[in-house]
């Protein structure tokens, strides 16, 4: 799991759809980023959840996530850690909660003491509504998956995409950006 | 008159109340839907569109769904130190936070306790406590319970 902060929540990502984080200022502006000879359209996953946060820290991030045929780039603020988390720990969100939140969330457990959620990506990358940053920051609802414009950087070079490997000894490993 | 499950139309002297009280108010829950009390975490909370269930805490290895009964009740919480109130429900336990002021027992007479009409859920009756209408909540049928 690649386990992130989006506002005040612990949020985990399936590391097997993440191909890769980028920082903001490697994104450049625009509704979609341009990397390994693929688009992804950008969704601000805080922003999606109703999440509530002053601005983009400077920890924020960029992660570049895809099952085939779907991809998307999710907006966070900070990526905390690359984990294993054997599928015994997680837990179904209880059932009093009977909302959009059971499409949202696959599950939670504990990481270093803290709850974390855990996104469904089935409704990550196939959200029909998505919500996209604008260039100007804010952000606004789409129907559906758009049309995709390459207003992004037209070529990211292999060094500037930080890619997810596991360590071999298997550990909880504290994410460091290189 | 028809009422809801535990309560004659008499009342019952064989309830065991839980007095308890959220933003001033003095509530009652029946002894056998009350799981504990303990006193208030900080909750995690969960992005939700479930209306007052929008955290989780941790109790061991469960997660306990955190329902904002003073919120839906319109008042906060008072006090410095909070307690947590588990309450049983059909989809397991969850938590409210209550007034830091202890829980207390009561064991009414028959003629104190008024069952509530139907539509009044999750309100199953009332309680006449010191001159005091207490109202008495059950969340057991949750679906049907939100305020």
């Amino acid at each position: 799991m690649v386990v992130v902060l989006c506002g005040p929540s612990l949020l985990a990502v399936p590391s097997d759809i993440v191909r890769g984080i980028l920082e903001p200022d490697q994104a450049g502006p625009g509704p979609t980023i341009y990397a390994y000879g693929l688009t992804f359209p950008t969704t601000d996953l805080a922003a999606h959840l109703g999440l509530w946060r002053p601005s983009a820290p400077p920890e924020a991030r960029i992660i570049l996530c895809e099952r085939q045929p779907m991809r998307r780039a999710i907006h966070v603020d900070q990526v905390v850690s690359l984990t294993d988390v054997p599928q015994r720990a997680i837990q179904p969100l209880p059932a009093h909660f009977s909302g959009h939140e059971r499409d949202w969330f696959a599950g939670l457990f504990v990481f270093q003491d803290q709850i974390v959620l855990l996104v469904n990506p089935v409704w990550m990358l196939r959200s029909e509504t998505l919500v996209t940053s604008l260039e100007d920051g804010t952000v606004a609802e789409q129907d559906a998956a758009p049309d995709i414009t390459l207003v992004g950087p037209a070529e990211l070079t292999g060094h500037d995409i930080v890619e997810l490997r596991r360590g071999s000894n298997g550990e909880d490993t504290t994410w460091r950006h290189k | 008159m028809r009422t809801r499950p535990g309560v004659t139309s008499k009342g019952s002297a064989t309830w065991s109340l839980v007095i308890f009280s959220v933003g001033g108010r003095r509530l009652a829950a029946r002894l056998e839907d009350v799981g504990g009390v303990w006193p208030w975490r900080e909750p995690t909370l969960v992005p939700s569109r479930t209306p007052h269930v929008g955290a989780v805490l941790r109790q061991g290895h469960d997660f306990l769904p955190v329902y904002n009964l003073a919120g839906a009740l319109n008042v906060e919480v008072e006090g410095k130190a909070p307690l947590c109130l588990v309450l049983k429900t059909n989809k397991g336990p969850m938590a409210v936070c209550i007034d830091e002021t202890v829980p207390s027992m009561h064991a009414p007479d028959g003629g104190e306790v008024e069952p509530a009409a139907e539509s009044s859920c999750p309100q199953i009756g009332t309680c006449r406590i010191g001159g005091e209408e207490v109202p008495i909540y059950s969340f057991r049928t949750f679906d049907e319970a939100p305020l």
